[in-house]
């Protein structure tokens, strides 16, 4: 075993190798492009390194307010995170006499409690809504900042001491900070909390079946974006010297998002290349002041009808135009790996011998019962999942199946009855630590992010499985170790579903069998001992599902236990040792697929008057 | 205590504007999942039409409001061919696209009206004469109590058009699932055309009920469609009788937060107030609660 991951390794070194290369260099340019956008202005005008400032204060702005966007959320209220910043500084500065810098500290944390709460507000109401609650946020702090006059002089406005004598040296401290909003902008993608968010983003509940922790990370990443929002708004205050509630009307948050627009939503480079264009507009237009508003609306909308995907989206449209000619033609391996790549290890199969040892089931069900308003979906249902085993639930439709799975993946929870995996009781667990607890499953309909490619998708299952702090996802080296970890075993699993030419095809770009498989890889990555395949077979063609029979043998193979509904009965007939079978979510009958075919309470649910036509016939 | 019952008055006025606005947006919504952001501005636009029409042209009043909501159905239809052009009429809930095409449409409505009328608040003729009617000891203007009104019979008008019309029942139609509304041979094209015209026509009568309120600026627009749009969310967007109740608790919470707090904080209040009821159900005071099936 240990010599056929070595050579999966080796197969991929190259690739590794040259990745870290560019790396490099991509360190040593960015060095020199920061130290060159250091030292331009002591080549320009005072105008232009007003200029610059500003494009930096906006440019990281944006990028924050793409950070939030990650996991689905498009603000309109980031003008009010700057806004409590700029006014934090400006008001314990003026009127208490504080020290600038101390006020940095604060706007962070002030920023963050008003991100929180709009993220809370996350928990409760959805896109579109949310849109909407951020901006109502951003109109209260502007009239906020224009009622409450003793704090904030009102609309006559207050003035922001100076940090440096020389501006130059703010423009410093300003590109440093834009670097780090870049930098968690660029990087994020590329770590494990960052995969969550897009899979947040994709699907909420595939998310929380991966193991995260859906809430939490909403709330995070608001606070994150907002409370650094609130220390550009501080920058924004000293760079400008003076502000009042004018400055941050719902037109600055227009502006941001439009910013982000035209440079391109999701890309790193967008927010500062959106910034570069439109914060020297308003200067460039000064002829036309009447009509600069218009030319704004104008450019909204020729935005989303000649780039949907921004300036950043279209570039790469183009790159990539180019590259997919050299993809690889997407097919099925005839003879993929038999193997898992992580769970050759001792750990798990002696932990499993244990459990062995006890002959205990690894999932029981004991009167489970979930009701939707009057209908009883399942009713008072005793299942028994043994360890190691394939187990398939099989019945006509609406019996109860799919409820059944929601109820042990905990998207649905019980009115009645408990569940037990383990040993534990689980009645009361959240999906996502169901999933850690080690329950992976695929939908019926696969859900994973379709602007993404399949490798992404299976390294957001590694999100629990392999462990990887944001801090040293963001540092980046420390990290490199993990990253090429999971990109190895993503790889592997890739191989062991038999897709591994998939990798970097865009999820949407896949057929359906292709995303059936790249669905168990996905629940794979989570490191699951129980998987719950959904009708995996549905949809696929005969030679598909023979590969489909050769997969979940190796699972069994590999240690896991795999739970089917399915009902495609060639497709039972090699695989399930075990079978129940549900009607109007109750169990009729359970045992070998034999016992099952034979039962008269079987063929009844499913041909109805069994006996009539057996009648008619002789 | 007949202060209370004043500015109750008052903003069960201004609550049947927003009620009004609500109306227009939900009408709108239901059939396309959009969202009109730029409605308030639109009411704004079509105002001025009617203003220009009677100060400039010397057009008789009736004439002039009928021509100004026939410009507002007109531009209402237009906007629906710009939003919905690069999208498409399927999946619009998940997309924002038509949300960020709304805002610059409601830029460009603004800064056009700055452009032809200047920046300056106007004063809006009064159709009807300006004098007041007195209850009891409660004063309303001839011009409120019209709001109130006019804005009872549009709501009766709307509820009828739903319950007893073919059009009612092909919006219903689509609204509740397009594929199958254009099974039975409805197109949908057609009817989200048909409820942004209403849409529309309702935008340019709320602008000119409240044209004598307020003064005729190119902002007033902007606040007076976002209180419409809260009401609307906050009575469950797609259901027009939670906006009409959403529109009236705004207008009243306004009213009375005005006697106990500066004019200031008012704006402040009726988001504040929408914030917390979304928090509390996000679906908004009527909306159902939708389980998604896995």
């Amino acid at each position: 075993m240990q010599g056929e991951k070595q050579l999966a390794v080796g197969i991929k070194q190259p690739f590794e190798e040259m990745k870290k290369r560019v790396n490099w260099i991509a360190l040593m340019i960015a060095i020199l492009g920061l130290a060159a956008l250091a030292v331009l202005p002591l080549f320009a005008s005072q105008y232009v390194l007003f200029l610059l400032t500003q494009i930096l204060i906006y440019g990281s702005v944006v990028a924050l307010i793409n950070v939030a966007g990650y996991s689905g959320l498009l603000s309109l209220g980031h003008g009010g995170f700057f806004a409590i910043g700029a006014y934090t500084t400006a008001i314990l500065a003026t009127q208490y006499g504080q020290n600038v810098w101390l006020t940095f500290p604060v706007s962070l944390v002030a920023g963050a409690l008003a991100g929180m709460i709009i993220g809370f507000a996350s928990l409760r109401v959805k896109s579109l809504y949310l849109t909407m609650i951020t901006i109502a946020f951003g109109i209260i702090i502007q009239k906020l900042a224009e009622a409450m006059e003793s704090l904030t002089n009102g609309p006559r406005g207050l003035a922001v001491p100076m940090l440096f004598q020389n501006p130059w040296t703010l423009y410093l401290v300003i590109l440093l900070f834009a670097a780090l909003c870049f930098w968690i902008s660029f990087q994020l993608p590329r770590t494990n909390w960052g995969r969550s968010l897009f899979a947040i983003q994709g699907d909420e509940i595939s998310a929380e079946s991966m193991g995260i922790n859906t809430k939490m990370t909403k709330i995070l990443v608001l606070t994150l974006s907002a409370s650094l929002t609130g220390l550009a708004g501080s920058f924004f205050g000293i760079y400008l010297g003076y502000i009042s509630p004018e400055h941050f009307g719902l037109d600055l948050s227009f502006l941001f998002v439009l910013m982000l627009l035209v440079g391109g939503i999701g890309d790193p480079y967008g927010p500062f290349v959106g910034s570069l264009i439109l914060t020297p507009l308003p200067m460039m237009l000064v002829w036309f002041q009447d009509y600069q508003l218009l030319i704004y609306g104008l450019l909204y909308i020729a935005a989303i009808y000649l780039f949907p995907k921004g300036i950043m989206g279209t570039l790469k449209k183009l790159v990539h135009r180019r590259a997919s000619k050299e993809a690889p033609s997407v097919s099925i391996l005839e003879n993929g790996p038999e193997w898992l790549p992580f769970y050759t290890g001792q750990e798990d199969k002696s932990r499993r011998a244990g459990g062995e040892e006890d002959a205990g089931p690894l999932l029981q069900l004991r009167g489970a019962t979930k009701r939707f308003g009057g209908l009883v979906a399942v009713n008072a249902l005793d299942l028994s999942i043994a360890n190691n085993s394939i187990h398939a639930l099989i019945g006509p439709n609406g019996s109860g199946k799919s409820t059944t799975l929601n109820m042990i993946s905990g998207i649905y929870r019980l009115d009645e009855g408990d569940i037990w995996f383990d040993g534990e009781d689980v009645t009361g667990v959240g999906a996502f630590q169901r999933s850690r607890m080690g329950i992976a499953r695929t939908f019926q309909a696969p859900r994973l992010v379709n602007d993404l490619t399949a490798l992404d998708n299976v390294k957001m299952g590694f999100y629990r499985s392999v462990k990887e702090s944001i801090l040293s996802g963001l540092t980046y080296f420390p990290a490199l170790g993990k990253e090429k970890m999971i990109d190895e075993y993503a790889r592997s699993l890739l191989e062991f579903v038999r897709i591994p030419d998939s990798a970097r095809v865009q999820v949407k770009n896949l057929t359906f069998a292709e995303r059936k498989l790249l669905e168990i890889a996905r629940a794979l990555a989570t490191r699951p001992r129980l998987i719950l395949l959904d009708e995996p077979a549905s949809g696929l063609s005969d030679k598909e599902m023979e590969q489909l029979i050769e997969i979940v043998k190796n699972l069994k193979r590999n240690g896991l236990t795999v739970l089917l509904v399915e009902h495609h009965m060639d497709f039972l007939a090699s695989l399930a040792e075990r079978v129940t079978v549900l009607d109007f979510g109750r169990k009729i009958a359970e045992g070998s697929i034999k016992e099952i075919s034979e039962d008269p309470l079987v063929i009844q649910a499913y041909l109805g008057q069994q006996e009539e036509l057996a009648d008619g016939a002789s | 205590m007949s202060d209370i019952i004043q500015s109750l008055a008052a903003g069960l006025a201004m609550g049947a504007i927003y009620a009004l606005i609500a109306l227009g947006i939900n009408i709108i919504f239901s059939t396309s999942s959009i969202v009109n952001f730029a409605f308030g501005d639109l009411a704004m636009i079509s105002t001025f039409i009617s203003f220009s029409l009677m100060s400039t042209f010397h057009v008789p009043p009736v004439l002039a409001v009928l021509l100004s909501i026939a410009a507002g159905m007109a531009i209402s239809l237009l906007m629906q061919v710009v939003v919905i052009r690069p999208i498409g009429i399927h999946n619009l809930e998940n997309r924002f696209e038509w949300l960020l095409i709304l805002l610059g449409i409601s830029i460009i409505f603004k800064n056009l009206a700055r452009i032809i009328w200047g920046p300056r608040p106007r004063a809006y003729p009064n159709i009807f004469n300006d004098s007041n009617v007195t209850i009891g000891n409660v004063h309303l203007s001839t011009q409120e109590l019209w709001i109130l009104i006019v804005a009872i019979a549009i709501m009766v008008i709307i509820e009828w058009m739903n319950r007893s019309t073919r059009l009612g029942w092909a919006i219903q139609a689509t609204s509740m699932n397009k594929e199958a509304a254009s099974l039975i041979g409805i197109n949908p094209l057609r009817i989200i055309s048909y409820t942004f015209l209403i849409g529309g026509g309702l935008a340019a009568v709320t602008g000119i009920l409240i044209g004598p309120v307020t003064f005729l600026s190119p902002e007033m627009g902007t606040m007076v469609g976002l209180k419409g749009f809260s009401a609307a969310l906050l009575g469950g967007v797609g259901s027009p009788r939670g906006g009409i109740a959403g529109g009236f608790m705004i207008g009243i919470c306004e009213a009375l937060a005005s006697l106990f707090l500066p004019a200031d904080y008012a704006p402040a209040i009726a988001f504040g107030i929408l914030i917390l009821v979304l928090l509390i159900k996000p679906t908004g005071l009527f909306g159902r609660t939708i389980i998604e099936k896995v």
